[in-house]
């Protein structure tokens, strides 16, 4: 009976938070999403695939709720097929970030001391990357079986949301990719945590 | 009718036992039962802790083979089937981090409590500089994973006791995993419900874990399992194994002499009637008297038993056509009697001895040499044939050719034999006894030495020195802990030691809870300090209210106690460490890579606490084991002494007696010379097996005393002695063979000591 009534409510307000969530982000509304046909994802990975990105550098703006101003890091990611996703942070203090399937290491480049830990002891940092690997290694059954993807754009300029299928298990609230062609060019990641981190490519 | 009737009596017994033994008994299999009490409490205290104790439901297993993917996979595999069998206590193969969310749900609200603060920390200038270092940090690469804490600990109490815990001994790890030194292997720790020395059920749960590594692991992968428990079970199939061989070896060889001599099956199947009925009412006495029996007491009673195997020989070699049995054994019921007692007072003395196992097995001797007496005396008889065929024997041993030799020369013999092996030993600078525990070990060196790798792998520390703490309750132990921590930092700073494990650093005193408590500022004036700290950091104003919410609900949490650690990943380690005693608390510190023990006695003394002591466990076995083996030196003599008054009432003359005990003294004293000789000193199981040597000296020396009523009897006689002196060299010589240190001790000492307790019994015999 308590089922019966709280059902609709919650998927109710599920709907209402999750609109209002889109709507509420700026560069969500900016690109009207649009469900691609699987032709179009699958030409996406391709062409993700194809470039074969193995050195990029990047530039990151994180958003700590604690903190007033985001904290702004560079260096290079770095992807080893099949599994491996490097983060090597260069400034303002270099650190490293290897994300495996089996392991996340942090590495801190002053002390050179490493933590190496199984992935779900940072539950959201291992669920993007493998979901990054998914996606650079073209896997696109990996990627559908954790989220729920949306495409928008052009092939030339698209644009790819990600919503957890399981959001308690990934620790993440939503993650927004742009590309260009074959070629990753931001991605916005915002957890449940409240931090939110976004990765400009290609630049120094 | 009369026979009848004792027949039909003994069959009802045989039947009644049979029925009381097959009901309910359990063969119980804990190797602690056999290993005796100490004297101190102290030391009884720490043999408990380390015996019984959560490191001894420890097994150690490691994962090697194919590469290190498939290593970590196989490892969360096992660890994921075993979790979920729910078998075993617990299984770890790393730092899991859902372990630690566990932790940091139950003590993540003491976190301002569990770890000293420095008397400053809340004031305006250090809160701030702590602040300024927060926010530096979380560029850091551990930085990510202290985000998780910061809005309610961004003083960094938290990550200050994770980091405390994880100093004490652990694994190296790779990906969250345990692996060896060289990483070329996965660890998993396995707690088992049972200890270590309950060999049937520790043997039950290695099979489970084995099965579940067969079922869930890659091909090309192999586990090995060590530690105590592990190498208590590979042991055990490794005795029973040559046991069992050397055994049936033995069991053919002694028949086939019974054959050669007897040429009949009968008197073969009959002559086993004895030692059947003798375990059976052994059996029955411990199942009466103790309710279960354990495997060693059948096992070792069982070889102590082997006296009796004697008692039919006597019998059957005595048979002839012209006498009937019940003359024939009424004939030989005077020695044989008082050969059965001198050996019941011999073994029953075991009884009164310091602890359970070896009294249970005076109990199990002595009552099955009883019943194994009996029935030669009554059953035998009545079911033997009229005469066993010795003919052809007869005519060359009706004398004893060692009577050939002059008497002094003999006596002289006697003498020399001992003195020359006394003199041989003298020179050899060795020491008689060895009471060092390794001598004990049924382990082979090398298999020692593998488990000794795998125990480095996992940073077991070298229990071998450890300071030991007691205190009339929990708090008392805990509060002299704290005392010892500078002492034991100092230390360390001093690099007289490399680490230590102190479970106040998981789990503080009372009274330090509450002087943690009391130091802590109200959430008012938190919340006022924190508003003017925070001014020029990175951080936003009241950024860290939850910190201030968990203040608040700090004051009414109730105190931290051994019981919060319940179903944690650090329940085994706290139970390890500190566990209640008869006399109060005890707290066992580990120490790691000792560099010098001098400074340690030294640091310790300046604490004046005769209650926090460094122990040398070692050192405590071997005292341990001297006590025991004066104990049974103590029971040895008692039971001469008891053993020379049965001869003397049964010989009727203290002389006679002396006579007759002086082979067994003889025998008893040159094997074992002959055996510290050959050894590196005498054990625990030389001595055990030089009380089988007694008894079948005793036997050989009153029948080489008999009075025999002509030549024939007299040959019958001898060759009785022969013929059990060679059954007993045969059965333990083979015995002698087995690379099992406690089977071939067993089987050295034995048959060395029936072929000089024939020879001395020949020697002196009138």
């Amino acid at each position: 009976m308590m089922c019966g009534n709280l059902l609709p409510k919650s998927t109710i307000a599920l709907t209402l938070y999750l609109g209002l969530g889109l709507i509420a982000t700026p560069s969500y509304a900016q690109i009207p999403p649009s469900h691609l046909a699987a032709q179009t994802l699958d030409q996406v990975l391709d062409g993700l695939r194809e470039r074969s990105l193995s050195q990029i550098p990047y530039q990151e703006s994180r958003s700590i709720p604690a903190l007033k101003a985001p904290l702004e890091t560079r260096g290079v990611l770095e992807f080893i097929p099949p599994e491996t996703l490097i983060k090597r942070v260069e400034s303002p203090v270099a650190s490293t970030y290897l994300l495996s399937n089996t392991e996340i290491r942090l590495t801190d480049g002053a002390t050179g001391e490493t933590f190496s830990l199984k992935p779900d002891a940072i539950r959201e940092l291992a669920y993007i990357g493998s979901s990054l690997v998914s996606l650079l290694m073209g896997n696109k059954a990996d990627l559908l079986s954790r989220w729920h993807v949306t495409l928008g754009g052009t092939q030339r300029q698209w644009e790819m949301n990600l919503l957890p299928i399981k959001q308690d298990e990934s620790g993440l609230r939503r993650v927004r990719i742009e590309g260009r062609e074959g070629d990753l060019k931001k991605l916005y990641i915002e957890a449940l945590d409240g931090s939110i981190s976004t990765l400009t490519l290609g630049t120094r | 009718m009369k026979s009848r009737l004792i027949l039909l009596a003994w069959l009802g017994y045989l039947a009644f036992a049979g029925y009381v033994l097959t009901q309910d008994t359990a063969i119980t299999s804990d190797l602690t039962f056999f290993l005796p009490k100490a004297t101190q409490a102290q030391a009884q205290l720490l043999l408990t802790a380390t015996r019984e104790g959560p490191g001894s439901h420890m097994l150690l297993a490691e994962i090697s083979g194919g590469t290190e993917k498939e290593r970590f996979a196989a490892s969360d595999a096992l660890v994921s089937n075993l979790r979920a069998s729910n078998q075993l206590s617990r299984v770890q193969n790393g730092i899991d981090p859902q372990d630690l969310f566990q932790l940091e749900e139950r003590l993540f609200p003491y976190r301002f409590i569990l770890t000293p603060s420095s008397p400053d920390l809340w004031e305006l200038p250090s809160l701030h500089h702590t602040l300024q270092q927060r926010a530096t940090a979380l560029y850091s690469g551990a930085g990510r994973l202290e985000e998780r804490w910061l809005e309610k600990d961004p003083l960094g109490r938290w990550k200050q006791y994770l980091d405390q815990l994880t100093t004490g001994p652990m694994p190296q790890l790779v990906a969250g995993h345990w692996v060896d030194g060289a990483g070329t292997t996965a660890l998993v720790l396995i707690e088992t419900r049972t200890a270590g020395f309950d060999l049937e059920s520790q043997d039950i749960a290695q099979q489970r874990v084995q099965s579940a590594f067969d079922a869930t692991s890659p091909p090309g992968l192999s586990l090995k399992l060590g530690g105590a428990g592990a190498l208590a079970v590979e042991t055990n199939r490794s005795i029973t194994r040559e046991a069992t061989w050397l055994s049936l070896a033995n069991t053919l060889m002694v028949s086939s002499l019974l054959m050669v001599v007897y040429r009949s099956w009968r008197i073969l199947i009959l002559g086993l009637i004895p030692l059947l009925t003798g375990l059976v009412t052994g059996a029955l006495a411990i199942r009466l008297q103790y309710g279960d029996i354990h495997a060693i007491t059948l096992g070792f009673g069982s070889t102590l038993l082997g006296v009796a195997a004697d008692y039919p020989n006597h019998f059957f070699t005595h048979l002839n056509s012209n006498t009937s049995n019940q003359t024939t054994m009424q004939r030989l019921w005077p020695t044989l009697r008082l050969g059965i007692l001198t050996n019941i007072a011999g073994f029953g003395v075991m009884f009164f001895s310091g602890f359970k196992g070896l009294q249970e097995l005076g109990v199990f001797a002595s009552a099955g040499l009883l019943g194994a007496g009996l029935s030669t005396r009554f059953i035998l008889p009545q079911l033997s044939p009229p005469s066993s065929g010795l003919g052809l024997w007869m005519a060359t041993l009706s004398h004893n050719p060692i009577q050939m030799i002059s008497r002094r020369s003999r006596l002289q013999f006697c003498v020399l034999v001992p003195v020359f092996l006394g003199v041989m030993f003298e020179v050899s600078g060795r020491s008689l006894f060895n009471d060092d525990l390794a001598t004990l070990n049924p382990v082979s060196p090398s298999r020692l030495e593998k488990d000794l790798q795998l125990q480095r792998a996992f940073r077991v520390p070298d229990m071998r020195w450890l300071v030991l703490i007691t205190g009339a309750t929990e708090e008392d132990a805990l509060a002299r802990g704290e005392k010892l921590k500078p002492v034991l930092s100092d230390l360390v700073t001093l690099h007289a030691i490399s680490g230590y494990d102190l479970v106040t650093d998981m789990l503080p005193s009372q009274k330090t809870q509450s002087l943690r408590r009391t130091s802590l500022p109200t959430p008012e004036v938190a919340m006022v300090v924190l508003d003017q700290a925070l001014r020029g950091t990175p951080f936003k104003p009241h950024a860290f209210a939850p910190l201030i919410q968990d203040l608040s609900a700090a004051s009414n949490l109730p105190p931290l106690s051994h019981e919060t650690f319940k179903d944690t990943f650090l329940e085994p380690r706290v139970n390890a460490e500190l566990f209640t005693t008869p006399e109060g608390a005890a707290i066992v510190v580990p120490l790691e890579g000792i560099a010098a023990i001098d400074p340690l006695r030294t640091a310790l003394r300046t604490l004046q606490d005769p209650e926090i002591q460094l122990i040398d466990l070692q050192d405590v076995m071997t005292q341990r084991i001297r006590e025991n083996r004066i104990e049974a030196f103590r029971l040895l003599l008692a039971g001469l002494v008891t053993i020379w008054g049965i001869l003397a009432i049964g010989l009727r003359s203290l002389w006679a007696a002396a006579r007759v005990m002086a082979p067994m003294l003889l025998a008893s004293l040159s094997t074992g010379l002959i055996m510290a000789l050959l050894s590196d000193g005498l054990n625990i199981y030389h001595l055990a097996s030089t009380l089988l040597v007694m008894g079948l000296s005793l036997d050989q020396a009153l029948f080489f005393n008999r009075p025999c009523s002509d030549s024939h009897e007299r040959a019958r006689t001898h060759l009785s002695i022969l013929l059990c002196s060679l059954s007993s060299i045969l059965a333990f010589g083979g015995l002698a063979f087995a690379s099992v240190p406690l089977l071939s001790a067993i089987g050295m000492t034995v048959s060395i000591g029936a072929f000089l307790a024939v020879t001395f019994a020949a020697l002196l015999a009138k």
